[in-house]
């Protein structure tokens, strides 16, 4: 493994070469929580696989580019770069008991970020941003004012995911610190605006946090989406997840871990993107655009409850982890030959289990899924994994336990 | 009434190339032809907009299921042509010419909305017994699943669609399915809307007789746009009272729109009204949030093939 195991995870898209990035990244002086977040299957998981388990058998086509190598220190996994960029990455990584050290803020969150149309077409964001641009007085509390971000208004104008590549897996190091070139795609210069404009990533002057909004064509309701390390994050979307109990929600890590992280909610310290559906691409639903708008509200008072000295105490909750990628069946041309199976159509954050079938091809056969332990499908039939060959993504869920946040010193508000 | 037998029929995919039922079917059948093969039928599959299809969007440069008009189909062929009327000039070389009598004798255009449409059938004239026989067809063999009937015969509403070219056009729009997805339970829909289709095209040339039959209908009245600020911006969206609720009667005072808000805006007028492409995603362009149809029954009289 040698020299590649001192990479990290980047996703570029399409049409740009490579570029492994040193690890570890150069990072601020961080503000370290002592304590540790534990992670630990739920009773009905299998036991972890050992360092350097072979390739799941579904993912023939394209082999298992990610491998995992021996703990050094120990709890701590390496993760190696997966080679193909043009390639969605398959594979898994290990999921044994793991302790992080976590910075946390220890001043009030003042400078906020709430960020749409990082995706062009998706319409809830688009619509509540451009909404906030010309009355952003709902986005105001007590110690803060948040900043209402159209992200991509190029993708947004012409309702579409996006121009060149897609924003959302450009802040990476690679990109953010490239000398600018007049044929790049539009959304690698516009990360580096919102990197200006919200970071600088991994820098003392980044915005405390970004909320960015999302939409999903799959039936995955209200899904937070965070890093596993941001443990302010948790506990935003933990209390966001028992406000909300009367409507399912649903907490993913989709971040392999200790990679570099390539979001727009990443440049700033802390982030979190909110992603709800299911909604078609270029539509907007009342229903859905009231919830995003509402799940807005409670974030925003609820950093601004952090900033007064409240307490947060330390809990337990349920996460779905990405395991793995699950690609469409095609036939030799690349066409599509199956759909995704309508007994787990909209069936997302639900357990399949092996021998379920997964996809009907259209010859009216029926492809069963193979895997050895019971997964929990996400993004299943999400129109733009299309173009990443992707039909579902598949996760575990985990108990994590979650340490309390320090209790700030109240102060006047500004 | 007597009609000849029908013998060149044509089912279009990718008209609009993010509508992925029509597409993978097409697809399909142009790999394994089997299930749409019937004794004495000529059934070509046919990708409409392959370009479209590639990039998975609506079009490149315009709506091809809008330039099947006179003048597009007879402008001069040139580079400056937008891609879907040089491909519209293309499609009705194949399968027209257009009011001629050497074109296709039936069109399908297979399609796909985001509205809570389920399985309709879209006609283009209400006079036509051949077209209303075959819905009525589809539509007993289909129940228990519902499947309507939308007429588009309007002065200033009808289109000039793809499927115009031939002597029968028929659109076949399943929904509700998002841009750029494919789902399972509309494939299946839309593949037993074919099946019965040609199943009554087939009986039709062995001489079976039809009787007279009528068919529920929705008629185009009007479309309703969105209500707009003084620089063009949407400021108010489907309320979700009406979301979804493609078919089902509208009343006046029943809501419409929802400003961002929260304020109301109510059906006007003193008519009851049937919504239909209810908040599709294709029609934000073209200033469509939805629109209103009336119900009304078409008649056919009896058909029979003329060869028998």
């Amino acid at each position: 493994m040698g020299a590649s195991v001192q990479q990290s995870f980047i996703w570029l898209p399409a049409g740009l070469l490579p570029l492994p990035l040193p690890l570890p990244l150069p990072l601020p002086p961080p503000l370290l929580l002592k304590g540790s977040m534990t992670f630990h299957k739920g009773p009905s998981q299998r036991s972890p696989p050992p360092p350097g388990y072979p390739p799941a058998r579904q993912l023939k086509r394209w082999p298992v580019t990610w491998q995992s190598v021996k703990p050094e220190p120990p709890g701590k996994f390496v993760i190696q770069v997966f080679k193909d960029f043009q390639q969605p990455f398959t594979g898994r990584y290990p999921t044994s008991h793991r302790i992080y050290s976590m910075p946390v803020p220890q001043e009030p969150l003042r400078r906020v970020a709430v960020t749409g149309g990082t995706h062009g077409n998706e319409m809830c964001g688009v619509y509540l941003a451009r909404h906030w641009l010309q009355a952003p007085g709902e986005l105001q509390q007590p110690s803060f004012s948040a900043v209402p971000v159209l992200a991509n208004p190029a993708a947004a104008a012409v309702c579409r995911r996006h121009i060149g590549c897609d924003l959302n897996r450009s802040f990476t190091k690679a990109l953010l610190t490239a000398s600018p070139t007049p044929d790049e795609p539009y959304e690698v210069t516009r990360a580096r605006e919102l990197n200006q404009l919200l970071g600088p990533k991994n820098s003392s002057q980044a915005f405390d946090f970004v909320l960015d909004l999302h939409n999903t064509t799959a039936n995955m309701n209200t899904c937070f989406i965070v890093n596993e390390t941001d443990l302010f994050a948790m506990h935003l979307c933990h209390r966001l997840q028992l406000q909300n109990s009367e409507s399912p929600s649903w907490i993913l890590v989709y971040q392999p871990p200790e990679s570099e992280t390539f979001s727009l909610d990443s440049v700033s310290k802390h982030g979190m993107t909110i992603e709800i559906g299911p909604q078609p691409q270029g539509v907007l639903q009342a229903k859905l655009f009231y919830r995003m708008r509402s799940l807005v509200a409670s974030t925003l008072d609820l950093i601004e409850l952090f900033n007064q000295g409240t307490a947060f105490p330390a809990f337990e909750m349920e996460i779905y982890r990405l395991l793995e990628y699950m690609e469409f069946p095609r036939t030799e041309e690349g066409d599509l030959a199956g759909m995704v199976h309508p007994q787990i159509q909209d069936q997302d954050f639900k357990p399949l289990q092996p021998g379920t079938p997964i996809f009907q091809m259209f010859s009216g056969k029926d492809v069963l899924y193979e895997g050895d332990s019971t997964v929990y499908p996400v993004f299943i039939n999400e129109a733009a994994y299309y173009e990443k060959n992707i039909a579902f993504m598949k996760t575990e869920k985990l108990t994590v336990s979650v340490p309390a946040l320090p209790v700030l010193t109240p102060s006047p508000a500004h | 009434m007597t009609e000849k037998p029908i013998k060149k029929i044509a089912i279009f995919g990718g008209t609009h190339g993010n509508e992925l039922t029509g597409v993978s079917l097409v697809k399909h059948w142009l790999q394994d032809g089997t299930e749409i093969q019937r004794t004495g039928l000529e059934v070509k599959p046919f990708i409409t907009n392959p370009r479209a299809v590639k990039k998975c969007m609506r079009y490149i440069d315009c709506d091809l299921n809008r330039v099947f008009d006179l003048e597009n189909l007879g402008k001069k062929i040139s580079e400056d042509l937008p891609y879907e009327v040089r491909r519209a000039q293309e499609i009705n070389h194949l399968f027209g010419p257009k009011d001629s009598k050497g074109s296709y004798d039936i069109i399908f255009d297979l399609h796909n909305t985001t509205s809570n449409m389920g399985c309709t059938l879209i006609l283009e004239d209400s006079k036509n017994d051949f077209l209303i026989q075959m819905f009525h067809y589809i539509k007993t063999y289909l129940a228990p699943l519902p499947c309507y009937v939308y007429l588009i015969e309007h002065p200033s509403h009808k289109y000039a669609t793809t499927r115009s070219i031939a002597r029968y056009p028929v659109g076949i729009e399943v929904g509700p399915q998002p841009q750029g997805v494919l789902r399972a339970d509309i494939l299946d829909q839309m593949r037993k809307m074919i099946k019965h289709a040609l199943d009554f095209i087939y009986h039709f040339n062995e001489g079976k007789e039809f009787p007279p039959c009528t068919i529920e209908a929705y008629k185009i009245m009007e479309k309703v746009d969105f209500p707009r600020n003084e620089n063009g911006e949407i400021i108010a969206i489907i309320h979700p009272n009406l979301q979804d609720q493609d078919w089902k009667p509208l009343y006046p005072g029943d809501p419409v729109f929802v400003t961002l808000d929260g304020k109301t805006i109510p059906l006007g007028g003193d008519c009851t009204v049937y919504p239909v492409f209810v908040n599709e995603a294709a029609y934000y362009e073209k200033k469509e949030a939805f629109a209103k149809t009336t119900k009304l029954t078409l008649s056919a009289k009896s058909i029979h093939s003329s060869f028998h």
